[in-house]
C-alpha cells in the first residue's frame, strides 16, 4: 500500500492516503492495476476541462481493485488464465492522472455494513470475470471541474442511477447545469456553487431535491429525524455548512455513560476520504450544519415529515376507533415515556415493500393483503415502532401505514394500514375502503429500514 | 387508413379481461369506514403548512447563501 501511495497520491494524497487505509481495514492483502482503463467521468473531465489546458493530461485513467486474498502468481502469469473468481472483491478506485485530485470514481465496501444504508451494488469486468461490490460511490473534487458542491450531486446522481435506474449522469453535465445561474465567479475553474445552485444542479439531472434550513426545522422536527427518515429510506442526504459539502450515507446509534443516546453519521466527504464517521455532528469540524438537500425521485411528491404526519394520524385514530384490549395498550403506550414508541418513516419501492414482508416476520393472511393491494411505485411506509428494539436492531414494529408517495396534497388518504386485529385497504379509483378482521396476534416484524436487523432465533419444530 | 380499434370503457376496467382476483378484504360499508373527520383534515393541513413553510423558507434562504467567496468548497 505504500508504494501505491507513493506512486499515485501526487501532490495532494490525503484522499487516496483514506481509500487505502479504508481498503486495508477492509482486510485487502492485495491490489490489482488496470492500467489504461477508459473511465467514463474522467474522460468527461478531460473532455470539459483538461484537454483545455496547457499541461497534458492522458485521457486514460487507471483502476485499483481490492481483494481480500493475497497475490496468486496466475494473475501475473501470462501462460495461465486469471482466476479471480470467488475471490472477495473488495471494491475499485479509479485513479485520475491528476497528481493534484488522484481519487475519481470509487466503489468500496462499507466497514460496517449495517451503518452503511444508502448502498448500491456496482458490477465491474476484470480479466472478463464479473465482480460485485456493494457500497456507496466516492468521488474527490478535482477542484477544477468540480468542487465539494458538484461532487456531492455526482455522489448522489451514481447511487440514484445504481440504485433507483436513474441517468448516469457525468461531472460535465452537472458543472453545466448551473452555467446559467451562475450569481458569482466562472463557471471554470468552479469556485464552488450556492446553495440553491446544487439544488438547481439536482433538478436538471432528475432528481428535484428538498431543501431544508436546519435551524428553523418545523416545531418538533429535528436533525437527525428529518435525516434518519431518507437515510432509512436509502437516499443520501448532502450537509451544507458555511463553507462545504458533504453527503450522508448512513448512521448508527449509541449511548454514553449516563445512558444517553447518541447518533453517529456517516459521511463521504470529497476533502477527506469515504465512509467517515461523524462522532458528534453537533461539534462538526466544518461548523454548524446549515442546510440539507435530500434529491429524490422525481414519483416521490410526498416529503417525508409529511407522510409520517398522515399515516400517524391514520394509526392514532385507527388504534382509537378499533376499541380492543391491545389497540388500547398501545395507544396508551404512544404517550407513555416509559414505553417508548417512535414512528419511523421510510419510502420505497412499493414491489420491495412486498416483496419483503414474509422475510420480514409478516404473516400469511397480512402478507397477502398487502400484496394484492394496488399501490404507487413508491411508498411511504410509517412504522409503530418500539424504541428500544428498533435500536437494538430487533423486530420493532407494532403497526404501520403505507402512503402513495404521489398523494394529493388536499385530499389525503392512506392506501393501506394494519393495527392489531385487522389490516385495512383504500382503493382509490372507487373511494371506496376494504378490510380482513379478525386477524391473529401479530408478532413484532422487522421494518423496511432494517435491512440489517438481528433475527430472533427460530424455535425448533 | 386502418380500421380503429374500440376503446377500453373506461368504467369497465376489466372489460374483455378475467375478473380480478379475490383479494380476501371485504368492502366496508359506506360510512363505516376510518375517514379523518373534519378537524383532523384541518389540523393535519395546518400541519403539513407548517412543513411547507420551512421547506419554502429554506429553498429561498439558500438562494441567498454563500454569496460573497462563502460557496461550499
Amino acid at each position: 500500500m505504500p508504494w501505491l501511495l507513493d506512486s499515485y497520491g501526487g501532490a495532494r494524497p490525503r484522499v487516496l492516503q483514506a481509500v487505502l487505509a479504508h481498503a486495508v481495514a477492509l482486510g485487502a492483502r492485495s491490489a490489482v492495476i488496470e492500467y489504461r482503463y477508459l473511465d467514463p467521468d474522467w474522460r468527461n473531465e478531460h473532455r470539459d476541462f483538461y484537454a483545455s489546458t496547457f499541461r497534458r493530461y492522458p485521457s486514460v485513467a487507471h483502476r485499483l481493485h481490492f481483494f481480500e486474498e493475497p497475490p496468486d502468481a496466475d494473475w501475473i502469469s501470462s501462460e495461465r488464465p486469471a482466476t479471480i473468481q470467488g475471490l472477495t472483491y473488495l471494491g475499485y478506485c479509479v485513479l485520475r492522472p491528476v497528481p493534484a485530485a488522484p481519487v475519481g470514481r470509487t466503489m468500496l465496501r462499507p466497514l460496517q455494513s449495517a451503518d452503511l444504508t444508502c448502498v448500491a451494488r456496482d458490477r465491474v469486468n476484470l480479466f472478463g470475470t464479473e465482480l460485485t461490490v456493494d457500497g456507496a460511490p466516492f468521488i474527490a473534487q478535482d477542484a477544477q471541474l468540480s468542487r465539494c458542491a458538484q461532487t456531492t450531486t455526482w455522489v448522489t446522481a451514481y447511487y440514484h442511477h445504481l440504485k433507483f435506474r436513474g441517468p448516469r449522469v457525468l461531472p460535465g453535465a452537472i458543472a453545466a447545469a448551473v452555467a446559467n445561474t451562475l450569481e458569482h465567479g466562472r463557471q471554470l475553474p468552479s469556485p464552488g456553487l450556492t446553495i440553491g445552485q446544487m439544488a438547481d444542479a439536482a433538478r436538471s439531472i432528475g432528481l428535484p431535491p428538498l431543501v431544508y434550513p436546519l435551524r428553523n426545522l418545523a416545531e418538533g422536527e429535528s436533525v437527525p429525524t428529518m435525516v434518519c427518515r431518507y437515510l432509512n429510506s436509502g437516499i443520501p442526504v448532502t450537509i451544507a455548512t458555511r463553507a462545504h459539502a458533504f453527503v450522508l450515507v448512513g448512521y448508527s446509534r449509541s449511548a454514553d455513560a449516563d445512558g444517553k443516546k447518541l447518533i453517529h453519521f456517516l459521511r463521504h466527504d470529497d476533502e477527506t476520504g469515504p465512509y467517515q464517521r461523524v462522532e458528534h455532528w453537533l461539534l462538526d469540524e466544518h461548523g454548524p450544519w446549515e442546510y440539507a438537500i435530500v434529491p429524490l425521485p422525481a414519483k416521490v411528491y410526498l416529503p417525508g415529515e409529511n407522510a409520517e404526519a398522515i399515516g400517524g394520524q391514520r394509526l392514532r385514530d385507527e388504534l382509537d376507533r378499533t376499541r380492543t384490549d391491545e389497540a388500547a395498550q398501545l395507544l396508551a403506550r404512544l404517550d407513555d415515556p416509559d414505553h417508548p414508541l417512535s414512528f419511523r418513516s421510510t419510502v420505497v419501492l412499493s414491489n420491495e415493500f412486498k416483496n419483503t414482508l414474509t422475510a420480514r416476520l409478516y404473516p400469511a393472511d397480512v402478507a397477502a393483503a398487502y400484496q394484492r393491494m394496488q399501490m404507487s411505485r413508491f411508498v411511504w411506509v410509517v412504522e409503530l415502532t418500539d424504541r428500544n428494539l428498533r435500536d437494538a436492531r430487533q423486530p420493532c414494529v407494532l403497526a404501520e401505514a403505507v402512503i402513495d408517495a404521489t398523494d394529493h396534497i388536499r385530499d389525503l388518504h392512506v392506501l393501506g394500514w394494519r393495527v392489531p386485529g385487522a389490516v385495512w385497504g383504500w382503493l382509490p379509483d372507487e373511494d371506496r375502503q376494504t378490510v380482513r378482521r379478525n386477524l391473529a396476534p401479530v408478532p413484532l416484524t422487522i421494518s423496511i429500514a432494517q435491512p440489517h436487523v438481528v433475527h430472533p432465533p427460530v424455535s425448533p419444530g | 387508413m386502418p380500421e380503429e380499434a374500440d376503446p377500453i370503457d373506461p368504467a369497465d376496467d376489466s372489460a374483455g379481461f378475467a375478473q380480478p382476483i379475490g383479494t380476501g378484504m371485504e368492502p366496508v360499508p359506506p360510512g363505516a369506514g376510518a375517514e379523518f373527520s373534519a378537524a383532523t383534515v384541518e389540523r393535519l393541513r395546518n400541519r403539513l403548512d407548517q412543513f411547507d413553510a420551512v421547506r419554502t423558507r429554506g429553498e429561498v434562504e439558500s438562494r441567498s447563501a454563500h454569496l460573497g467567496g462563502q460557496s461550499p468548497r
